[in-house]
């Protein structure tokens, strides 16, 4: 049974990216969602092994999905253009933050280090 | 001799100021300057100075002593409380007097001439304030201040006196010297050393110390004085003495009681310095007149009844006489009640003391006009010979008294004495001393003699001695009786003393035997005797001599036997005195007949040398008094004719004598009191005449000042820049300086001429006018005059010419060119306007912190910022309105600028005010070159600058954010596209295509003039302008603008479809026609793309990264992508939520 990741990220190609990367990487993609809205609505009935998550959405910060996969201790990793690492490290201190650009086996890696 | 009594403790030295009191008069001001100018600061006294004056001239001693001292010169007011460093100067026209340390004005008592102010301000300062006074005599003539300084000095002050060699006039100096009570003689600038050596080298605090060291030496002291001088002061009252000790030693500044016994041991004069402060004398005349006068009536008046009974002399012995002057008083009560009384007593009065300086001052008898006060007005008729200064008494009253050395401890006592005057000497000897004494007084009086004694004396346990005669007046009788125990004569074996005995002038006879029984025989039974001295001067007698001598009351002083002797006995004094001293043996005259005044005694004198030279003549009468009979004349006559006509013309001649000695006597007793008057007179003038000499060096003193001034206004005169003209009030020129020359024509010798001769021919001026109407108007008259060229501009003030009276007597005018002042006043003035206008327009609040009044200065834009609408507001209001967490900042900050006077900036955050956030950058600036201490500072509205580097600050984090984010989708598009190319052109044409799409929907997006979005024809326009040549491209629809957010997915869109198109389709190699059309349709937009093509719709590839970047992007605009072939048509069709944009 291949593990499922929440991807939330709004740059439809990164997102795009990402989600053959995972794919390809043998995962299950839940997503991505770009927006907040629809990844919470997503995680109201499901629990993924892990999650990637961007920062800044169309509909605002990530925090509340941040803060709802916490909540049922489902791991997950910031890939963000966003420098703000000071406020993230602080908020999530288990979170890794992987700035974008990154290169995609790092995620990968990351994610299974999580899920593991 | 009676030491005084210092009634006070030493005050000096205890916080107290002293008082240093200086008389002076003609010549004073000269000593006055010399003394005062060596002040230095500070001095811890005060000075009073009483000078006289003349009483109907305002004093400018103030100011004349004032110009030469630092210290603070006043002319007494009266009720001034006295003050150091001052010197406070008698007013003209009163008398000055000191009361706890307060001085107060008195109206003079006495006539002019007869005035005596230093005397009453020393003898006030006395008693105020004891040994905390000082008195000092300076030039003058006459013996005022003489008095004043014995008070001092018996009250424990210090006395010192000018120098009489360095004073102008040297009659006040040499008569205070005379005294011989003087502490310290020195030139007027030293004194106030002096002065300052002995009040400020007592040592504070540790008087007890040393009182109790000087009082271990006394024992010492007293030997060395006992083998110097001969007088032992052992059993004198120890206070006394160590107090009297101690003064010594601070007026030779010596500390230590060791040391000054080592200087008397060594320094003979100190020995008699210090046995003359022990015996300080405080007497005068009539010391308390009260118990003089019990004195007349209980004893004199009684002694003189008895003597005249028994036909005796009356014996007073006046022991510690010192100099004289209870002697004198005694002798004066005896003369006046004998007067009185009309009785004729032989009155001896022995005055004994043991200080020969005293004695000698005694036996002149001439004391200072001062005291002559104390002596009672009838008494002064009768008894005194006014000199010069100075006043004598006449010999009836010098001839009663015998003034010698002689010591009541030491020396055997006079025997048989009618009254011993002994007043305030027992009050300074123990009480070992007191009861030797007693005895021997006791035993010096005769039964029923008298003993005076001072006020605070008494007979002690004395009482079966002396009985009370009147207690308060200290009145004894001696008791009857032998004393009963035995009269400790002290040994007189210290009578090899190295002090030189002065030979009295007539050392009283005592007797050696003291038996009561010779003394009777000799003073009942003897025959009448004479002890004659080789010159047939009395030197004793004996016996009932009235038979034999006569006294004539109009030659008292007469003590030749000769001259005395009655008739019968006259004629052979002379052959016997001769004779006996001659053959050295004893001689005899045989019956001889003594004329007395109740007839002729016949008598046998017997002359009979002693062997100390003189020679005792002994009358042994032989019978009774034979009463001559009236008719005797006669009958003598024929047997003696030629001696009784000789004898008779002698007596006619004596007649004569006497009347024309009575003439003579009277006519002396007029010149004497026309020479009072004179006396009176010149005292008159001699005061006039000092009075005229202090005004004389006033005057000196004020034109030397008007000299001064005079030249100073001279030097101004020609050095100011000023013009000055001075009018009179015709308008006359009187003075001018030098710079009015430049404006005038005006030379030195048109003084006086009138001032329109030389009108100026620099200004136009009405002056005749404006001159006139200032000296009427009495204001001062101001103008700004040009030149005629308008090239300078001058003040003008014309101002009243005051005289000293207050009366207008002229103009003066003053020019004062300000033509540069003026230039630079302008020129100021206009920067000031450019700089104000500058910070007006930037907008700039300038402040300034004035610490002087702890508030801060605002400009008109500082007021803004703060809400202020003072000015001034204080700097606790200010730092109220600056934000909270920079108010102590802030105020440190200034403060520290203030006291530092180093500059700071600082930026400040205000609270809010109406939706702005201000911001304020504030640089500050200490002021230094004048008004330290002041901070100028300025403040600049920086909100813009503020706002707008933060928006640039938030704009590069989102420009990072997409430059980033653009990086990925970069990557993500490459890793995307490479998953359907192997072949790296189409790999690259691809991706480029893309990128390019992404490019231009970015620059769609960021274009400045669209902030809410683009509308959707645009877009396509953008996007099909490549291709807008190749085919036929409708576009239709109503205007929908497409949010920002969904500019990209719809670009990508578009892009995707123009790209197959351009590749399979119309916009490529296939000819056809494109249309793109939109439209709203129940929540929805519905964009139908649709290409007919002249050929048939082939295969079409609906896998492939093309279709899933279409489906990505759909998704991003929640929308539904349909594509549909149809033959020749393509439609492809977007239907998605109609909040993607903006349907208008």
């Amino acid at each position: 049974m291949n593990k499922t990741v929440l991807l939330v990220e709004d740059e439809m190609f990164v997102a795009l990216d990402l989600q053959m990367i995972f794919e390809d990487g043998g995962w299950q993609v839940a997503g991505p969602f770009p927006s907040t809205q629809e990844a919470l609505k997503y995680l109201a009935v499901n629990k993924p092994d892990c999650a990637v998550l961007d920062v800044r959405l169309a509909d605002g910060d990530v925090y509340p999905v941040a803060d709802a996969l916490a909540a049922i201790d489902v791991p997950f990793v910031f890939h963000s253009g966003h420098a703000d690492n000071a406020q993230l490290n602080v908020r999530y201190p288990q979170s890794k933050l992987c700035s974008k650009p990154c290169k995609p086996s790092d995620l990968l890696e990351e994610a299974h280090r999580m899920a593991a | 001799m009676p030491p005084v009594y210092m009634n006070d403790e030493t005050k000096a030295g205890m916080g107290v100021v002293p008082v240093v009191g200086i008389g002076s008069s003609a010549g004073g001001l000269e000593a006055l300057r010399d003394l005062f100018s060596a002040a230095v600061l500070p001095t811890g006294l005060a000075f009073v100075v009483v000078q006289h004056l003349d009483p109907h001239h305002e004093s400018m001693l103030a100011q004349l002593i004032a110009r030469h001292t630092s210290l603070n010169v006043l002319q007494c007011e009266g009720g001034e409380q006295i003050e150091a460093e001052c010197v406070y100067i008698i007013p003209p026209g009163h008398g000055l007097a000191i009361r706890k340390g307060r001085l107060e004005l008195a109206p003079f008592t006495q006539p002019r001439g007869l005035r005596r102010p230093i005397d009453d301000f020393f003898i006030s300062l006395a008693n105020d304030q004891h040994a905390n006074a000082a008195c000092i005599i300076l030039s003058g003539t006459g013996a005022d201040g003489t008095t004043g300084l014995r008070a001092v000095k018996e009250n424990g002050g210090l006395c010192v006196v000018q120098e009489p060699e360095t004073a102008k006039y040297d009659g006040m100096p040499t008569s205070a010297v005379s005294t011989g009570l003087v502490d310290y003689i020195k030139a007027p600038s030293e004194i106030l050393d002096c002065l300052n050596q002995f009040f400020f080298r007592r040592p504070i605090g540790a008087t007890g110390d040393k009182a109790s060291l000087v009082a271990d030496h006394i024992d010492d002291l007293c030997r060395v004085l006992r083998s110097a001088i001969g007088h032992d002061f052992s059993n004198y009252k120890r206070s006394t003495v160590v107090r009297r000790v101690e003064r010594r030693m601070h007026v030779l500044g010596i500390d230590k009681a060791a040391a000054y016994l080592q200087r008397i041991k060594a320094d003979n004069d100190e020995c008699e310095a210090l046995f003359r402060d022990l015996l300080i004398n405080v007497t005068n005349f009539f010391r308390d007149k009260s118990a003089f006068d019990a004195l007349v009536d209980k004893a004199v008046v009684p002694l003189l009844r008895e003597a005249e009974k028994n036909d005796e002399e009356i014996r007073v012995w006046v022991p510690g006489c010192s100099s004289g002057e209870e002697a004198y008083s005694i002798a004066m009560l005896f003369a006046d009640a004998a007067k009185a009384l009309d009785l004729n007593c032989n009155i001896q009065i022995f005055a004994t003391d043991i200080d020969e300086s005293m004695l000698q001052i005694a036996r002149e008898g001439s004391y200072p006009l001062a005291a002559l006060a104390d002596i009672p007005l009838n008494f002064q008729e009768q008894f005194v010979i006014p000199l010069k200064e100075r006043f004598t008494f006449n010999s009836a009253i010098r001839g009663m008294i015998r003034f010698s050395a002689h010591s009541l401890v030491k020396d055997p006592p006079f025997s048989k004495v009618d009254l011993v005057s002994c007043r305030n000497l027992l009050i300074y000897f123990d009480d070992k001393l007191q009861q030797t004494v007693m005895p021997l007084l006791h035993y010096a009086l005769r039964p029923g003699g008298f003993l005076f004694l001072g006020t605070s004396e008494s007979v002690g346990r004395f009482e079966k001695l002396f009985s009370a005669i009147d207690q308060k007046t200290r009145l004894f009788e001696r008791m009857p009786g032998s004393p009963a125990y035995p009269i400790p004569l002290p040994a007189s074996n210290r009578r090899d003393s190295t002090r030189r005995e002065t030979p009295s002038v007539a050392p009283p006879r005592t007797r050696a035997d003291d038996s009561l029984a010779v003394n009777k025989i000799v003073d009942r039974y003897v025959p009448a005797c004479l002890v004659l001295d080789t010159d047939g001067q009395i030197v004793a007698a004996y016996g009932p001599l009235s038979r034999f001598l006569e006294f004539p009351v109009s030659r008292s002083n007469e003590s030749s036997a000769t001259a005395l002797a009655r008739p019968g006995i006259k004629e052979n004094i002379g052959p016997l005195l001769r004779q006996a001293g001659k053959a050295g043996r004893r001689v005899v005259a045989r019956d001889v007949d003594a004329v007395t005044d109740f007839g002729t005694l016949t008598v046998d004198i017997i002359c009979d040398p002693l062997p100390d030279g003189t020679l005792l003549f002994v009358f042994q009468e032989k019978g009774k008094i034979a009463v001559p009979v009236e008719n005797d004349l006669i009958d003598l006559e024929p047997g003696d004719g030629h001696v009784e006509a000789l004898e008779s013309e002698l007596r006619f001649t004596k007649h004569r004598l006497r009347t024309a000695i009575e003439e003579l006597e009277t006519a002396n007793e007029e010149l004497k009191s026309s020479n009072e008057e004179m006396m009176s007179m010149n005292e008159e003038l001699q005061s006039t005449n000092e009075e005229l000499t202090t005004v004389n060096d006033e005057l000196k003193g004020k034109i030397d000042q008007i000299t001064t001034a005079n030249a100073d206004l001279r030097n101004f005169f020609e050095s100011t820049s000023l013009a000055v003209v001075v009018l009179d009030k015709d308008l006359r020129v009187r003075s001018f300086t030098q710079a009015a020359t430049t404006l005038f024509p005006l030379q030195q010798s048109d003084k006086g001429r009138p001032f329109t001769d030389v009108a100026s021919h620099v200004l136009d001026y009405d002056y005749v006018t404006n001159v006139r109407k200032v000296m009427t108007e009495g204001w001062d008259a101001f103008d700004t005059v040009p030149d005629r060229s308008h090239s300078r501009t001058f003040t003008l003030r014309i101002l009243p010419y005051r005289t000293s009276d207050g009366t207008i007597d002229g103009a003066t005018i003053v020019l004062n060119d300000i033509t540069q002042a003026l230039d630079v006043q302008n020129e100021l003035a206009s920067e000031q306007e450019r700089l104000d206008l500058a910070v007006h327009s930037a907008g700039i609040g300038v402040w300034e912190f004035l610490p002087e009044d702890d508030s801060i200065a605002l400009n008109s834009t500082m007021r803004d910022f703060f809400g202020f609408r003072a000015e001034n507001v204080k700097f606790q209001e200010f730092l109220n309105a600056i934000p909270e967490s920079k108010r102590d900042d802030v105020a440190k900050a200034i403060r520290m600028a203030s006291n530092t006077h180093q500059g700071f900036d600082l930026t400040l955050k205000l609270e809010p005010t109406a939706s702005i956030t201000r911001w304020l950058k504030v640089f500050a600036r200490p002021v230094t070159h004048r008004r330290r201490g002041r901070v100028m500072g300025v403040c600049i509205d920086v909100t813009a600058e503020n706002d707008r580097a933060e928006a640039r600050d938030l704009m590069l984090g989102e420009m990072n954010h997409r430059v980033k984010n653009l990086f990925a989708m970069i990557a993500g598009i490459m890793r995307i596209a490479s998953r359907n190319h192997s072949e790296v052109p189409t790999f690259v044409a691809d991706i480029e295509g893309r990128i390019l799409a992404l490019g231009q929907a970015h620059s769609l997006a960021t274009r400045q003039d669209r902030e809410s979005g683009i509308s959707l024809a645009e877009l396509l326009d953008v996007i099909l302008a490549p291709y807008s040549m190749q085919s036929a491209i409708a576009i239709e629809g109503h205007k929908f603008t497409v949010r920002q957010e969904f500019i990209t997915p719809l670009t990508l869109i578009f892009h995707e479809w123009a790209t197959n198109a351009v590749k399979h389709g119309v916009l490529g190699a296939v000819e056809g026609s494109l249309s793109v059309r939109w439209d709203a349709n129940e929540g929805s937009l519905v964009i139908v793309w649709s290409e007919h093509r002249t050929t048939e719709i082939g295969h079409f590839d609906s896998k492939g990264f093309g279709t899933v970047l279409l489906s990505t992007a759909a998704r991003q605009l929640k929308a539904t992508l349909d594509t549909e072939a149809d033959g020749h048509t393509l439609t492809q069709k977007l239907k998605m939520p109609i909040s993607v944009g903006k349907y208008e």
